[in-house]
């Protein structure tokens, strides 16, 4: 009874070596990228578990809603709609003429985009790191680097893809940045998480730029990554220190990161396009 | 002399269920004070059942969870068995312990572990500023009585050997 194989001690060393060969094999290569995408499915049930309660609350907020709440609420959606609709008259002539002046500047034409309305179905446990579970994946068409928004903006990107379920990472974790620029006068600048939900850094925005309070950050496509012109967040401050080369730059994310349930994955043509030849 | 024949032990590994869920439920602010309740369960099993639950096993485990909460290959995995080995040194003196004791050396075990974490999270640039990465440690010690009695209650209605 006493040994059998070889001792705990050198069983130890060597699964240990070999942990932290993999741990570091996924951290700077590819290479386990498929077999993480096919493990991944193993996540899909855990996190619809999670997701249970919140989805059985909604639906029973949606069954026991008395007559008039939906009546009132049906009133408030009708009005809604129809301030949304004039404004997309507006929008159609907008649009039309917008293309025109760009034919007359010989620029290529604005597509529309196409999306895909996917859920949120969990969050990452990891407090660190921003990223959250949808309900989409290989199967709708999902790929890397897909853009994800919200009903008010950008909200991140597809970093990895199981067949049925993607983790998104959010434009708040401290690891990601997306250009942007501002929508008053075009300045660009690069907008990065610092891991918090409700803060974004403009980096090195010189302290004689017109960037103001107030000002909105829309994407500005030049990583080709997000689309151009989504809203991305709204500048709330901005601070020169004498003696720093640039300012402080602080924004608030449009999206509602920690709140959205329903989402939308952006089909961007010509970055899907680029996203696939690379591959 | 062969050791006796096992006995239930896919009761353990069905606990393996709810302490994922309770690792991957969303908490909202409070997912810096999350147990850590995979690691917790181990402990408990390895220091009962050392001759079965073997560091093998723990890897196993451990590289689940990893796929479960999506974070990198070895994240949970390398420390869990490096705490399993620690634990298999010295399960003789920590059976004797009470539970109040045991919970003391869980919170260094645990503490461990977060370290370790902690420095495969700033491997892809999300390091913790500051000790905050410490708090499962401490309330992984405060849940671990409770580990403990239910996971004996039910070693012992099912004879689990």
């Amino acid at each position: 009874m006493f040994t059998k194989g070889p001792s705990p001690a050198s069983k130890a060393t060597l699964l240990i070596l070999l942990l932290l060969a993999l741990l570091l094999i996924d951290r700077y290569t590819e290479w386990l990228e498929p077999v993480k995408s096919e493990l991944g499915e193993l996540a899909v049930p855990f996190y619809w578990l999670t997701d249970l309660p919140a989805r059985l609350n909604e639906s029973a907020q949606d069954g026991l809603r008395s007559r008039d709440e939906l009546q009132q609420e049906n009133a408030a959606l009708r009005g809604e709609l129809l301030v949304l609709k004039r404004k997309l008259q507006q929008m159609a002539s907008l649009a039309a003429e917008n293309v025109r002046l760009r034919q007359l500047l010989n620029s290529a034409d604005l597509i529309e985009d196409r999306v895909l309305v996917a859920e949120l179905i969990g969050v990452s446990p990891d407090p660190q790191s921003h990223v959250v579970v949808v309900n989409k994946g290989v199967s709708d068409g999902v790929y890397v680097g897909q853009p994800l928004l919200d009903a008010n903006g950008l909200m991140g990107q597809v970093v990895s893809v199981t067949p049925s379920s993607s983790r998104v990472m959010l434009i708040t974790d401290p690891t990601h940045a997306l250009p942007v620029q501002v929508n008053r006068n075009g300045v660009r600048a690069i907008a990065e998480g610092v891991g918090d939900l409700y803060k974004l850094k403009l980096r090195h925005v010189s302290g004689t730029v017109d960037i103001r309070a107030g000002d909105l950050l829309v994407s500005s496509g030049l990583g080709s990554r997000f689309p151009v012109g989504y809203p991305v967040a709204e500048v709330s401050s901005v601070t020169m220190q004498p003696g720093q080369p640039f300012a402080d730059v602080i924004a608030v994310p449009r999206a509602q990161l920690n709140r959205s349930r329903h989402v939308l994955l952006v089909f961007d043509r010509e970055t899907e396009r680029a996203t696939r030849q690379g591959e | 002399m062969q050791p006796a024949k096992a006995n239930n032990l896919w009761l353990p590994a069905l606990m393996l269920v709810p302490a994922l869920l309770l690792s991957v439920w969303p908490m909202g602010n409070f997912a810096n004070y999350r147990p850590e309740w995979v690691l917790l369960l181990s402990a408990y099993w390895v220091l009962a059942l050392p001759q079965r639950i073997g560091l093998g096993v723990l890897c196993c485990v451990g590289l689940l969870q990893d796929v479960i909460e999506g974070s990198l290959l070895g994240h949970h995995a390398l420390p869990l068995v490096l705490i399993g080995y620690i634990c298999l040194l010295s399960y003789q003196r920590l059976r004797n312990y009470a539970a109040w004791q045991q919970a003391g050396w869980l919170f260094v075990l645990v503490g461990v572990q977060q370290v370790i974490g902690n420095w495969v999270n700033s491997l892809s640039g999300h390091e913790y500023s500051g000790f905050g990465f410490l708090w499962p440690a401490l309330t992984s010690a405060l849940v671990w009585p409770l580990v403990l009695r239910s996971q004996q209650v039910l070693r012992r209605r099912f004879k689990i050997t």
